[in-house]
């Protein structure tokens, strides 16, 4: 990791329980601010559990227990004086089947500023819902059709609408969950394309099941196995000379 | 371990048995150059020619094999290193094909070259032969130690290489009329450092793709530091 820059999440000693079943064996690692952090591995190896532990999305599951140190901004998350709502603004996430609202686009992209009341009047609002469109490269495609829904988007669109939608309320991480696995490679690319240009204003955590995607998109790639980080480095290394036997075995394709 | 898939290791194993081929023709070709010229034998240094066209297509065979890896199977980490390694390693051994080749050409016009100094080419031969039976070994077993010694007995290559050209101004000096006779045999001489160099690079990337360190232009100190060897040398 390189020392200059600037640590945005520090993940300490965390460990997380569904029922019985420990899925995170005390994970360990800061992620840098505007930057991509990938996170790799086989299904089940915890890289979506820890996803959604940096904006509590775990809490809303039942059985579910965190133990160990998520700070963002130095701040911990897991306080008992902390607003999950909030924190969620702040930490925004993208999913992997694009979900917009069966509303307008405009709509979309203004409920939630709407409640947070990050806009005063209507003039703010078509401000804020343009720059919004225009941050996530789909303004150019929807101007003309705001009041069109957003469900009648193609897939690549609605997840571009996704994002519009997470960076309206001015979040300063997003995180996203595999969020091309449903879409084609065109759209993908667009997507890429897009993360390229937001890790410059926003810190950026990815999962992703394509190599090629981390690989592309990402300056620093986590591999999970079995609940535990195995590695964690500069892209560029994970995916040429990585350190770890299980990584090399998992990046080429030798697994299972 | 293997692939999930099995196609990749198909793919893979395809592309190593083609460098090793080449390194066993190419070391086949320096020792029959050693006989050809013993031997006045024209017809061997025909075949060590003819030979070179053998090389050639496996080199473009080795290059195109390495293409359809990178498209079918997006070669990553100990994958890629080999893959790149193996185009690199290629032309090495392509260009010592056209080396031995040269020399080939050289013993079809030998007139008494032989009988001046028949020991010298030997000598540089077995050296020359030794050392690319090492790349070999080293490229096939990702063997670094191995690699290290190829590297190591370049020197002693060059050393030879050295002593053989003083002798030869020697002879020229002593006899005038053996001076193109003794620039071909310099020239012969010059071929088999060449390749030399050549195996020098093939270990060099056989390190680089053992352990993803890159040592092409690394001090000789620095590298057996980082093979965990002093260098008692020099």
């Amino acid at each position: 990791m390189d020392n200059k820059a600037t640590v945005k999440i520090r993940i300490r000693d965390l460990k997380l329980w569904y029922g019985e079943s420990e899925a995170l064996h005390g994970i360990t690692l800061d992620i840098s601010a505007n930057s991509v952090t990938a996170f790799i591995g086989p299904s089940g190896c915890g890289k979506s559990t820890l996803l959604r532990c940096l904006n509590r999305m775990n809490d809303r599951i039942a059985s579910c227990r965190v133990q160990g140190d998520v700070l963002i901004n130095d701040q911990d998350i897991y306080a008992a004086d902390v607003d999950v709502v909030q924190l969620r603004t702040h930490v925004g996430m993208v999913f992997q089947k694009p979900n917009p609202f069966p509303k307008s686009i405009y709509e979309n992209i203004a409920y939630a500023p709407r409640i947070h009341g990050l806009a005063s009047n209507a003039d703010e609002m078509d401000v804020l819902v343009e720059e919004s469109l225009k941050k996530a490269s789909l303004w150019d495609e929807v101007k003309d059709k705001l009041d069109q829904p957003g469900t009648a988007l193609s897939g690549g669109q609605q997840q571009r609408l996704c994002i519009a939608r997470t960076i309206a309320v001015r979040p300063d991480i997003i995180l996203m969950d595999e969020p091309c696995s449903a879409l084609d490679p065109i759209a993908t690319a667009k997507i890429e394309a897009l993360i390229e240009e937001l890790k410059q204003e926003y810190t950026i955590v990815i999962v992703t099941h394509s190599m090629q995607q981390a690989a592309r998109v990402s300056q620093q790639t986590a591999f999970f196995y079995l609940g535990d980080l195995i590695e964690y480095g500069e892209t560029g290394q994970i995916f040429t000379m990585p350190k770890e036997q299980r990584t090399d075995d998992y990046i080429t394709g030798r697994f299972g | 371990m293997q692939h999930t898939l099995r196609s990749f290791d198909i793919a893979l194993d395809e592309l190593n048995d083609r460098i090793g081929m080449m390194f066993k023709l190419v070391r086949k070709n320096v020792r029959q150059c050693q006989k050809a010229f013993e031997n006045r034998d024209s017809a061997l240094a025909k075949t060590i020619i003819d030979r070179d066209a053998v090389l050639n297509d496996l080199e473009v065979g080795v290059d195109e094999a390495a293409r359809q890896l990178i498209v079918h199977h997006q070669p990553a980490a100990s994958d890629l290193r080999f893959v790149f390694a193996a185009t690199k390693i290629v032309t090495d051994l392509e260009r010592m094909g056209d080396l031995t080749r040269n020399i080939a050409g050289l013993i079809q016009q030998q007139n008494n070259i032989e009988q001046l100094a028949p020991d010298v080419l030997k000598s540089m031969t077995e050296l020359v032969v030794e050392q690319l039976k090492m790349a070999r070994r080293a490229f096939m077993r990702r063997d670094t130690q191995l690699a290290r010694q190829v590297i190591e007995l370049d020197n002693s290559i060059d050393n030879l290489f050295i002593n053989d050209q003083r002798a030869l101004l020697t002879h020229m000096a002593e006899s005038p009329e053996l001076i193109s006779t003794c620039m071909r045999l310099s020239n012969i001489l010059k071929q088999l450092e060449r390749i030399a160099d050549h195996a020098v690079n093939t270990a060099e990337m056989v390190i680089y793709m053992v352990m993803g360190r890159e040592v092409r232009h690394i001090s000789r100190q620095e590298l057996m530091e980082l093979l965990g060897e002093d260098d008692d040398e020099d």
